[in-house]
Order: structure tokens, then C-alpha cells, then sequence
């Protein structure tokens, strides 16, 4: 296949391997591949990522463009944007795909303005013309209360990024072949920039990020005791891959610490969902959380207004539907 | 031989009794002149106005005591205490004058008359000391006592006994009384008797009797002297501070009169206070009222009202002061300096102005926490017997925290950010100003239209879910009695107060111009509003925008509809309903009787009352900007007034002030009391009648309900 | 350290979501006349990180705003806040501004302010969610770019920023001159004091045309690709509650659960 004129895909790596958005892009990657009648390449950048070049070929890659140096091992976006220019000056693809991460929806701006490309960011749909190679996709605007849809100007690069959990990642295949292709010294050059790598600084384990967790799930004061909110909050949060949060109730009640408060002196979340259990929805606490994408409501009182706010909900007591809802969950996510 | 009173008898050189008296005088002058100067360094402040108002009440509240009788059992020991003092210090003066003026009047039957008066009051005293002794001791969680309070009730005692003692002595002496005196002087004619029977010598009793006689002036010249110098000094302070007492409405904060030019707000410094502010620092009297009427302070706040003005007392005194060299200024250092004209003091070390570190707030002197655990609910001020104002200090450190430093707790920032950003405080809400009148149908006044009433309807009113619903109500029942009004709908802001509640009088001022403008525009002169707050401030604060507006609040307008027969109620609800009084509608403007009125309608019997109730009213938690501020420690306030409703047996929890219904429905369910008792809205509860109404015709269609009636007779 | 600070303009992202309508006519959002004009709240967290340097090591505040005459509340906010200087752009009606030419004109405007150590952006505009506009204008400017930034520091001369990874925080240290994209962590935009706020709504902001910062969009004109916007919509009504049921509670406990499947939240 034809890598010039095509699609290509920045592959990203967490914890030595593909993180879960590159399976996703090089899914979408194959579809609009396949629409353009062209070849689907990747470019992946780091330090010892030499073996999961093969798994992107695995996963539909025609060919793989490894930069595997020490020097890339810590992200200087300079540094990360220079290899991928040079990349794309060799392989010329017409569009470049990139995950709505902290690295990609860095890198993504500089490359489009270098190469005074198209630019679309945090794209949840897309789409190509088959004849023009034109890309039209679909992303949020105004903070989610509504969608935009547009399309590229022209076919020469077009960069987006796409938003985690918006496409069906590809499946692996062992038959596949594709070209792995070093990118050499040539590529590192003289760094003469102003940017200089310091270390990483981790965010502790156990010090709850509610602002950027994807998944929240709070308990009020309807859960009723300290001992309820471990196991049906902490422990759904758990199971979703989330962190837990809590209403001014849940507080006052002692069921939880005060770090986990969400409301209006609380945290402000937008979270991908949010599953308020035993909270009434009170304006204080809502206007911490109401921006989340999808909300789940559980309380007793079919008058509470958080079934106002709420995408899902249920009435009842929440002490027979979270188990099921919890083990359900559990299933589905092991799937 | 009449009965008269020997002056000096068995007494020799009493004449100097005039020289101790004028010692004494001198010594509490001195005290209290050096309090005087204290005060004298406040900024000027105009309350020398309409003497004949303020000698009225000074007869009342000084003489009368009436705000001391607030509490009956304080109240009277108190009165039995000051009464007697005044009647003993009468008779004591009136020695005087007979020795001095050559008038022979304390003889015959007034002279016995006036014996009998100075022992039953002498004997009140004795009482008085023993009730408020054991106030003390039996109930120690009341009132804070030191060795100070003790001393001056020790010296209160020893006067009256040793006068008694005085006048016995005399009584039991040979050639001192006569036998009709002892009968009209039962006090002296006791320990007489008991002298007599324990004492058979005359010539020790004369003695005894000249001892007594010079105890008792020295420890009454003592007690005089100490007046100056001891919490005695509200025998002058107090009067001077009811006579100089607040008239202006109770619901006005003072404006800052050159706002726009000010470089700074607010008090940093204890100077910047007037006079009467620092007055009021040394007329409290540490009687605890306001302490137990603070919703704050009994909920476990960090807010005293009490402590709050004894700090600022000692501050005025000149407390530690860290940045003074030599360590810590005196009295008398801090009112020589402030004496001198020598301009701006200087404050070697410390700050300079603008800098907040010298500050009053800066250096913890009074913490911005308990300035911001003020409801303003006006409750302190309503209890104190000698009318402290607290609340227009509180509110200059909130002005200085908001408007010169710019610092204020998270929740309240978010409030003010939202009244700059979007004109309301509540953020992000899911509705609109419009939301429930589009749903009833209602155009809000444009361009060219006119409304002489204008149906106010408050941010919080329109805003928040739980409001809504009271809100339509009361446009329905409006429609359905046929009242012409209009409404601004999306051209409303907010009227301000949660602005200059919490300090922020820039915004306030801002909004309150803005709206006196469209009030011009749609040419209104009456506006019938559901919330306290937006009533309290259009009535008592937009007069100095030149608004001139008949204000009246949702309770009021409801029961002269009521009243006037264009709004009938056929069939009560017949739940129990209890009334809490609103503060901004009670004890700020006095409103009681109207929302009762209404419930009384509507509920077919008189509401039920609280155990604080009226002026006594405990606050429901969201005044001074607290709708929009968590609450933290202490129990909630909310949740202490719910538990009082519950205690009446009431099914309902009636208010009429938007805030009281958000803070009570979060007290309701704070106490687990859901489906125990509701809270309603007045307006909701008569609304709920007239739905009842409706289904009553439905099923006897013959008797005609109430809203049908009213909206065929007056809407087209 | 002479800070360069840019703002916008956004329909104000915490209005009811209701007063978001689709114009038939346009195909576009647009906000009910309900939802005020305020300072994108990224932007205003770039203000006070700049505030909080000039407090540390001195220097100037120059705040600018592309955008029409409405704009200026947004600069006299930042002024009352503790801004030096701000200046406004005026957008001039009629031209459709993209990030490639929003970009290019601050870039110009900048050159038209001088001397300059840092510039600040906010992450991301609440109206357009793009987020490109920052690094956009470094690219254009030729300048080192940290974006996400969650924390900044002088360090002789340099600074040292710390940004928000997919997993923790990578801390870089950048030589200026240099832009930053501010994320909401880096700080707490302060409340303006009322001094300030009076001299504020007394200040005339001044405006620069763009032909007076020498920006030619037609020059640019098919320099770059772009994109264009066909339409908006709604993606559904957000606040009508499904109620999951049946049989009982673990049943519909369970059904939620396929629910949230078949919607992609799981």
C-alpha cells in the first residue's frame, strides 16, 4: 500500500505498552485507510518501544516509523515534534491521527501550524470523501452542550485529534505484514532548543484526582453510613476504574473525607460519567458535577432533582440496585 | 418632738463626708473621662438629632429598663437593683440638700414615708445581689463571671449592709430614733432589734454605730470611685449610648459616602470607627444576650457577638500591639498620641497605609472567620439591652476584607464572581430569569410599557429549583385576584443585598443604580416582592438611589387580598402548620402579623409558634450572604430550627423568605424528618387551597372554588 | 519579566445549557440573549499566573484580546485583577477568524508591544473548545511552548513549568522568551479589590486596528488548509432523565449497566 497520501497514526505508549487510544486510532486509522485506497503508517517515538512496533503492524500498520532513542525517552515537545516533522517530510501522509492526550493534543497545534495544515481537536466522529480525501469529523464545542461538525479545507495535512473511548480499537491479527522503518541519527540532529526535560512528577496513588478522573462515583448522605460508602462508592469506583467523590451530606455525616467533596466549595468535575448515589441534587452540589458528560442518578425519591440533571436513573434504594448494577459492570468490563 | 433625721447625730467632723464624695467624684471622672477620650478619637458621626425621640427612649430603655425586662427574671433583679440605687442615691441626696439648703423637709409623716421607701428599697437590693449571685453560681454556662464581676456585687451588698447596719445601730442606740420611726423602717428596725438582744451596752452601741457610719461612707465613696474605673461605668455609659442610639430603619447598612474616590474600605484600623462605634465597645455591660440569641454562637461558630465587641474594646484600649516599640502601648500612650496634632500617627515598624499586615484583621485581633460566620440576622442588636450596634462593625471588617484586600472564603468569592459575571449569585443554575413565567405565560415589561406594580421576583426566586414552584404560585394567585403587574423577566439583576452583605458595597451600588433605572422606565411605584432580602433592601437602602417606592412583601399583598375579599379561601388545608419569622422580614421591618394572617387562612386556624418566635425568631442559617456559603463546624443552623418546628407538632413549616425555604427543606433533611413535616412557602400553602378548591368543585360541581370566583370577577 | 497575557470573550459557559439553541437559519449555537459575554475562565487563570510572577520578580502585564468592542470588559477585568497595560484588537466585523488567523494577528500584535519575556494563553477557549490558539501563536512567533501548564516558577532567568500528563506531571525547564498554555491548576484567579475595579471602569481601553498592527489576512489567504464548520447541533436533550426499570431493583440495576454499555460509557 501507498503510505504517501495517507493516513498516519502518532502512537503513544503507557507503561511499556500501547496505550488503549493508539488501538482505537489505528482502528479508525484502518477504516479511513480504507476509504482513501491508502496505506496506513504509524510513527512511534520513545525509549526501548522497538518491540511494540511489531504489535502496531499486527494491528494494521503498513508501516511503522520507530524512533527508538534514549533521548526520547522523557517528552520534549520540541524535541517529539522535530522527529515527526521529519516523518512526515519522508512518508507525506494526508492525515495525521493523534489521540486527544496530553502529548497529542500538544504536539498536534504544532504540527498543523507547521505545515499550515487543517486542525481539528477532541473529534469524536469522522469521516473521509473517498474522491477528495477531504476529512469531515465531529467535536464538542461550548463545553459539550453542543456538537460541531466541519470538514477540511484541502487534503494536504490534515491533523486531528480524537477523543479516548469515541472508536472501536483494531484487533490484533499475527498474519499481518507490514515495514518498520528506523528513523535514524538524521532525525535527532542538534537539539538547540530552549526546552530542557527536568523529571517526571507523579501524582500520589492515593491523593484522589476528581477534577481529572473519566469516572466518578459519589455517595450522600441517603448512603448512610461510613462502612456503605466503602463498600457500594469506593468499591463501584473501583470496578469502573474511577475515583470516588462525595456530596456536603456524605461530609457532614462523616461518611467521607473532605477531599472527596464535589459542590460548590468542593471540587468542580466533568467527568465522562458521573453515578450519584443517594445524592438529592442539590444546586450546591450539582453545580460541581453538572457538566459531566453522562450522569446516573440512584435515590429513593423519584421527586429528587437530581433526576433532573441525570441521563440514567433510577428509584429505588440503592442497597438492592448497586450490587447487581456493580457485578453487572464488573462482567461487562472484563469483556 | 417630730420625727426627723438628726444629721451627723453621734457622729463627729461628718462634713468630711463632702471631701471623700468630691475624692470620689474626682476618681471616677478621671476614669471616665479617660474612656471619653478613647471614644473622642472615632471618626464624627451625626447623632444629635430630634432630642425629644431620643430623651423618649432613654425613659424607656434607660429608666424603664424595657429591653432588660426581655428576660423576666434578669430583667427584674436588674431593675430591683438599679431602682433601689436610684431611690437610695435620691435619699441620700436629699440628706444632703436638707443639711445644706436649710430646709427642714424630712419630717413628720414624709420623713416616715420616705424611711420606709429607702428600706424596702434598700432591702430590694439585698434580693437583687442574692438573684444574681445565684444566676452566677447555679448557672455558670450563662454568663461568664471573674473576680471583677464578684467584686462589684460584694460592694453592692456591703453598701446596703452596711447602711442597714448604720441605720440599726442608730435605731438600737439611746436618743438615736423614735419608736414611729423603727415601725416605718423595718430593714434598721431588724437589726436593731437583734443589736439590742446581742448587745446590752449603750455606750458600745454608740460606737458601733460611729464605726458603721464611717464604713459605709467609705466603702460607698469607694464604690463611687470605682465607677469610673469598673463595668459600674454602664451606670453612665449606658443611658449615654440609648440616648445616642441608631433610628435610622434597622435594615440599612451605612453607605460609604465617597465610594468612588475611597482609598480603602472599611475599618483596618480602630480609629476608623466613629465615635458612637467605640461608645458602643464600652457600654456593653457582658450581660451574654447577644451571645445566646446568636444563631452562630449557639450552634458552636467560632462567632461570639459579645467577644467580638470585647475584643475590639481592648483593641480600642490599646491591646498588644506587636509593631509598637518598647512593646506594649498603654491607654494613655495611645489617646496622647491620638490627642496631639501631630497628623497621621506613626507607627515605628509597623505598616504603613495600604498594607494589611497592622490591620485590625491582620494581626488576628478579630479573626475573618467569625466575620464571616455573621448571618445578620439582627438578633444580637435586638436583645442588647443597651442597643450596641454590632452588625455595622462587622460589616466594615467584611467591607475591608472584600473591598481593600479582595479576600473572602472560596464560596463567597464564587457568589460575588457570579454577581459580577452574570448579575445573580447562584452560578451555574439550569434556568433563566424567564424559565416559570414562560411557562405561565407572562411578557416581561418592554420598551415603552408601563407597570405602575412591578412583581419583583429576586434571583433566588427564579433561579433555583426549589424556589420555582413558590414562585408561580404567587404569580398564580396574582392572576387569580386579578392584579394587574408586570415583571423584568430576563432585564431583572440581583437587588444588591448579597452584595452588600458580604461587604461588597461596590457591586451593590452598582446594581442599585441599574435597577432604579428600569424602575424609572417601566415607571414603577409599587413593587410586591416574595423575598425579605430584595423587600429589605428596596425599602430601607434604595432611598439613597432616589428610589421612592411602596414596598411590600408576598405576606403583606396577600392578606389585603384576603382582606379585601378579592382572594377567598373556601377550604382551609387543615394541616398544622408553624410559622417561622423570616429575620429581613421580622425583626429587620417588624412584618409578623401578615404572614400569620395569611396562615391563618389558609391553614383555618392561627399557626402555630415556636419557642423563639417574632423578634425572638432564630435565623435559619442563609442570611449576610450564607445562602451561598457552606457551613461548617457546629451543628447546623438549619437543622436547630427544624428540631423547634418539630417540637410544636406541626405537619408544615410555613416561611416566606426564599433563603428560610432552601435552609429549612437542608435542616429537614438534616434531622432525617422527611414526611414528619414539609416546608412551604405561604404563598404555596394558599396556592395548595386554591388547588384543593378546585378538586372540591370537581366533585360537588355546585359550589363554586374560590380562584374560579375571583379570576371571572376581575380578569378579562 | 515582561509578561504578555492573551484573552477572550466567551458566551458564558456556566448559562443553562436551555439557553443553547440551534439558529435553523445558520446551523450555529447560539446563546439566548440570557447568557452574558464573560472572560473565558482559562484566561483569567493565565491573568493571575502572571500577576503571581510580576509579584515575585517584577516586571510589566500587557493583556491583549482579539475581539469586538464588548471585549474590553474582559481586559478591564484583567486590569482589575492587577494588568498593566491591556489593549484591545478589534476583530473588525465580517472576517471570519479561525486559530491559524487568530494566531497570526496576536503574533502580529505582540510585535507591535515589543519587548516581551513570556506569554501567557489559557488552555483552551470555552466556546471552542479547541485549545490550538496557544501553541498556534508560539509556532507562529517561533517561540518554545509548554502547554497544559500547571505550574510556573522563575529560575535565574528561566522558568521552570510544570505540565499535566495523561499520568502525573513532567516539569520542564523552558528559556525565554517562551508562551504557556494555563490549566485551571495552576492557580485561583484572585477577586479584583475595589480600588481596582473603580479605576478599572474608569480606564479607556485602548484599541489597535489591525491594519495598525500590520496584519493582512488576505495575505495569508491559501496559506493554510483550515476547516470549516458546516453545522452545530444538539447531541440530545441532556436533562431528560431515562428512568431504567424493572422487576425488581437488581434487575434494573442490572439493565442500567447494559445501558451505559450500549451508550459507550462503560
Amino acid at each position: 500500500m501507498d503510505i504517501s497520501a495517507g493516513v498516519m497514526i502518532f502512537a503513544e505508549t503507557a507503561e511499556g505498552k500501547l496505550s488503549s487510544i493508539t488501538k482505537e486510532l489505528m482502528g479508525l486509522g484502518t477504516r479511513l485507510a480504507g476509504k482513501l485506497e491508502k496505506g496506513l503508517s504509524a510513527v512511534l517515538l520513545g525509549a526501548g518501544t522497538e518491540p511494540l512496533a511489531t504489535e502496531l503492524v499486527n494491528l494494521g500498520a503498513d508501516a511503522v516509523y520507530l524512533a527508538d532513542d534514549a533521548f526520547l525517552e522523557n517528552y520534549n515537545p520540541e524535541q517529539y515534534a522535530s522527529v515527526i516533522e521529519h516523518v512526515i517530510q519522508t512518508a507525506k501522509p494526508a492525515i495525521l491521527l493523534m489521540g486527544q492526550t496530553s502529548r497529542g493534543a500538544d504536539m498536534a497545534p504544532r504540527l498543523a501550524f507547521k505545515f499550515r495544515g487543517a486542525l481539528a481537536m477532541d473529534c469524536v466522529e469522522l469521516d473521509a470523501d473517498s474522491e477528495t480525501g477531504l476529512l469531515t469529523h465531529t467535536r464538542p464545542v461550548y463545553g459539550g452542550i453542543a456538537m460541531a461538525r466541519a470538514r477540511s479545507r484541502a487534503a494536504s495535512l490534515q491533523v486531528v485529534t480524537v477523543r479516548a473511548k469515541s472508536q472501536d480499537p483494531a484487533e490484533p491479527a499475527d498474519d499481518r505484514e507490514g515495514e518498520i522503518i528506523a528513523v535514524g541519527e538524521r532525525a535527532r540532529g542538534e537539539y538547540a532548543g530552549g526546552m530542557k526535560f527536568l523529571r517526571p512528577v507523579a501524582v500520589e496513588a492515593d491523593e484522589v484526582n476528581l477534577e481529572e478522573a473519566n469516572i466518578i462515583v459519589a455517595g450522600g448522605r441517603g448512603v448512610g453510613s461510613t462502612e456503605n460508602f466503602k463498600r457500594f462508592i469506593e468499591g463501584f469506583a473501583r470496578i469502573l476504574g474511577g475515583v470516588p467523590g462525595a456530596s456536603r451530606g456524605a461530609l457532614d455525616s462523616d461518611f467521607a473525607p473532605a477531599n472527596l467533596q464535589i459542590g460548590l466549595t468542593g471540587k468542580i468535575v466533568s467527568p465522562q460519567l458521573y453515578v450519584a448515589i443517594g445524592i438529592s441534587g442539590m444546586v450546591q452540589h450539582m453545580t460541581g458535577c453538572s457538566s459531566s458528560k453522562t450522569i446516573v442518578g440512584i435515590n429513593t425519591d423519584p421527586d429528587a432533582s437530581i433526576f433532573k440533571y441525570a441521563h440514567f436513573g433510577i428509584v429505588g434504594d440503592f442497597e438492592q440496585v448497586v450490587p447487581a448494577l456493580m457485578q453487572k459492570c464488573e462482567e461487562l468490563l472484563k469483556n | 418632738m417630730e420625727v426627723t433625721r438628726e444629721i451627723y447625730w453621734n457622729i463627729e467632723s461628718g462634713k468630711l463626708v463632702y471631701l471623700f464624695a468630691v475624692l470620689a467624684l474626682s476618681v471616677a471622672a478621671f476614669g471616665l473621662y479617660s474612656r471619653y477620650l478613647l471614644w473622642s478619637r472615632g471618626k464624627p458621626e451625626e447623632r444629635f438629632d430630634n432630642p425629644p425621640r431620643r430623651l423618649a427612649s432613654l425613659l424607656a430603655y434607660g429608666l424603664a429598663q424595657l429591653r432588660v425586662l426581655r428576660h423576666p427574671v434578669a430583667g427584674l433583679m436588674h431593675l430591683a437593683l438599679f431602682s433601689g440605687f436610684l431611690v437610695l442615691l435620691i435619699a441620700t441626696l436629699l440628706i444632703a440638700v436638707q443639711e445644706n439648703a436649710g430646709v427642714h423637709f424630712l419630717q413628720g409623716d414624709f420623713y416616715l414615708g420616705f424611711s420606709l421607701f429607702a428600706d424596702v428599697f434598700g432591702l430590694l437590693i439585698l434580693l437583687g445581689v442574692g438573684v444574681a449571685l445565684g444566676r452566677r453560681l447555679l448557672k455558670p454556662g450563662m454568663l461568664e463571671t471573674g473576680a471583677r464581676d464578684l467584686v462589684v456585687l460584694a460592694g453592692i451588698f456591703l453598701i446596703v449592709l452596711t447602711g442597714f447596719l448604720t441605720e440599726g445601730f442608730r435605731m438600737a442606740s439611746p436618743g438615736g430614733s423614735l419608736d414611729v420611726e423603727r415601725l416605718w423602717s423595718p430593714g434598721g428596725n431588724a437589726v436593731a432589734a437583734v443589736t439590742r438582744t446581742l448587745v446590752s451596752q449603750e455606750e458600745f452601741i454608740l460606737s458601733l454605730h460611729r464605726y458603721m457610719w464611717w464604713i459605709h461612707m467609705f466603702v460607698s465613696m469607694a464604690f463611687l470611685g470605682y465607677v469610673g474605673w469598673s463595668k459600674l461605668s454602664h451606670l453612665l455609659f449606658s443611658p449615654l449610648n440609648i440616648y445616642f442610639r441608631s433610628f435610622k430603619p434597622k435594615g440599612r447598612l451605612k453607605s460609604i459616602p465617597d465610594l468612588e474616590s475611597a482609598q480603602s474600605f472599611g475599618v483596618e484600623r480602630i480609629e476608623q470607627f466613629t465615635w458612637k462605634q467605640l461608645l458602643d465597645l464600652d457600654a456593653c455591660t457582658e450581660c451574654c444576650r447577644c451571645r445566646h440569641a446568636c444563631p452562630a454562637f449557639m450552634t458552636d461558630k467560632p462567632l461570639s457577638p459579645k467577644e467580638f465587641i470585647l475584643k475590639l474594646r481592648a483593641e480600642m484600649e490599646g491591646g498588644p500591639r506587636p509593631t509598637s516599640p518598647g512593646g506594649t502601648a498603654t491607654c494613655t500612650d495611645s489617646v496622647q498620641s491620638a490627642g496631639g496634632p501631630s497628623g497621621p500617627r506613626q507607627r515605628p515598624g509597623g505598616p504603613s497605609e495600604g498594607q494589611t499586615d497592622g490591620s485590625i484583621l491582620g494581626r488576628g485581633v478579630v479573626s475573618e472567620e467569625e466575620v464571616w460566620e455573621c448571618r445578620t440576622c439582627f438578633a444580637c442588636q435586638e436583645e442588647c439591652p443597651v442597643f450596641v450596634e454590632h452588625l455595622d462593625k462587622l460589616m466594615e471588617f467584611r467591607r475591608y476584607l472584600v473591598m481593600t484586600t479582595g479576600k473572602m472564603p472560596a464560596s463567597a468569592e464564587q457568589a460575588m464572581t457570579s454577581l459580577m459575571m452574570r448579575n445573580h449569585p447562584w452560578g451555574r443554575t439550569e434556568f433563566t430569569r424567564e424559565t416559570w413565567a414562560e411557562k405561565l405565560g407572562i411578557k416581561e415589561l418592554s420598551e415603552g410599557d408601563t407597570s405602575p406594580l412591578l412583581f419583583w421576583v429576586g434571583c433566588t426566586s427564579a433561579l433555583v429549583d426549589q424556589n420555582v414552584e413558590a414562585t408561580e404560585s404567587l404569580a398564580k394567585i396574582l392572576q387569580a385576584a386579578g392584579v394587574q403587574f408586570g415583571i423584568l423577566g430576563s432585564q431583572e439583576i440581583c437587588c444588591g443585598d448579597p452584595a452588600r452583605r458580604m461587604g461588597n458595597d461596590y457591586s451593590f451600588v452598582e446594581m442599585a443604580r441599574k435597577n432604579v433605572e428600569l424602575f424609572t422606565r417601566y415607571g414603577v411605584e409599587k413593587i410586591v416582592t416574595a423575598c425579605p432580602h430584595c423587600f429589605n433592601t428596596f425599602k430601607n437602602e434604595y432611598s439613597d438611589f432616589g428610589a421612592n417606592l411602596d414596598v411590600v412583601h408576598h405576606s403583606q399583598f396577600i392578606a389585603e387580598l384576603l382582606r379585601d375579599g378579592r382572594l377567598t379561601i373556601d377550604v382551609p388545608l387543615n394541616r398544622r402548620i408553624c410559622y417561622h419569622d423570616s429575620c429581613y422580614l421580622g425583626r429587620y421591618n417588624d412584618i409578623y402579623e401578615a404572614p400569620r394572617e395569611v396562615l391563618a387562612a389558609a391553614g383555618g386556624t392561627q399557626p402555630l409558634e415556636m419557642a423563639s418566635t417574632r423578634s425572638s425568631s432564630f435565623c435559619c442559617g442563609g442570611g449576610g450572604g450564607h445562602a451561598w456559603m457552606e457551613e461548617t463546624g457546629g451543628t447546623r443552623i438549619g437543622n436547630v430550627r427544624v428540631n423547634e418546628a418539630l417540637e410544636t407538632g406541626a405537619e408544615v413549616l410555613a416561611t416566606a423568605c426564599p433563603f428560610c425555604l432552601q435552609l429549612l427543606r437542608d435542616g429537614v433533611k438534616g434531622v432525617g424528618a422527611e414526611g414528619r413535616i414539609e416546608v412551604l412557602d405561604i404563598a404555596e400553602l394558599v396556592q395548595k387551597d386554591v388547588r384543593t378548591g378546585e378538586k372540591e368543585k370537581e366533585m360537588t360541581p355546585e359550589r363554586p372554588a374560590s380562584i374560579e370566583k375571583t379570576t371571572h370577577g376581575e380578569d378579562k | 519579566m515582561n509578561i504578555i497575557v492573551c484573552v477572550k470573550q466567551v458566551p458564558d459557559p456556566e448559562a443553562p445549557t436551555a439557553q443553547f439553541r440551534i439558529d435553523e437559519a445558520t446551523k450555529r449555537l447560539r446563546p439566548s440573549k440570557s447568557v452574558n459575554l464573560v472572560a473565558n475562565p482559562f484566561d483569567m487563570n493565565a491573568v493571575e499566573a502572571a500577576i503571581q510572577l510580576k509579584e515575585a520578580v517584577g516586571g510589566k502585564i500587557t493583556v491583549l484580546s482579539l475581539g469586538p468592542e464588548s471585549s474590553s470588559d474582559v481586559l478591564k477585568q484583567a486590569v482589575a485583577m492587577g494588568a498593566d497595560e491591556a489593549v484591545r484588537i478589534d476583530s473588525q466585523a465580517g472576517e471570519s477568524w479561525d486559530s491559524f488567523l487568530t494566531a497570526h494577528a496576536l503574533a502580529a500584535a505582540v510585535r507591535k508591544v515589543g519587548q516581551f519575556d513570556l506569554i501567557l494563553c489559557g488552555r483552551q477557549a470555552a466556546d471552542t473548545n479547541a485549545g490550538q490558539m496557544g501553541v498556534g501563536l508560539a509556532t507562529a512567533l517561533g517561540i518554545s511552548c509548554v502547554s497544559f501548564a500547571s505550574r510556573v516558577e522563575p529560575r535565574n532567568g528561566k522558568i521552570e513549568v510544570e505540565r499535566i500528563a495523561d499520568k502525573g506531571r513532567e516539569v520542564f525547564e523552558v528559556a525565554l522568551p517562551a508562551l504557556l498554555t494555563v490549566s485551571n491548576e495552576m492557580n485561583h484567579p484572585r477577586f479584583p479589590t475595589a480600588m481596582k475595579l473603580i479605576a478599572a471602569g474608569r480606564q479607556q481601553i485602548p484599541s489597535w486596528s489591525l491594519a495598525e498592527i500590520g496584519f493582512d489576512a488576505g495575505q495569508l489567504s491559501g496559506q493554510w488548509a483550515g476547516i470549516e464548520e458546516t453545522e452545530h447541533f444538539i447531541p440530545r436533550p441532556t436533562t431528560t432523565c431515562e428512568f431504567v426499570e424493572g422487576e425488581t431493583l437488581e434487575e434494573a440495576g442490572e439493565k442500567l449497566a447494559l445501558r451505559l454499555r450500549a451508550e459507550k460509557v462503560l
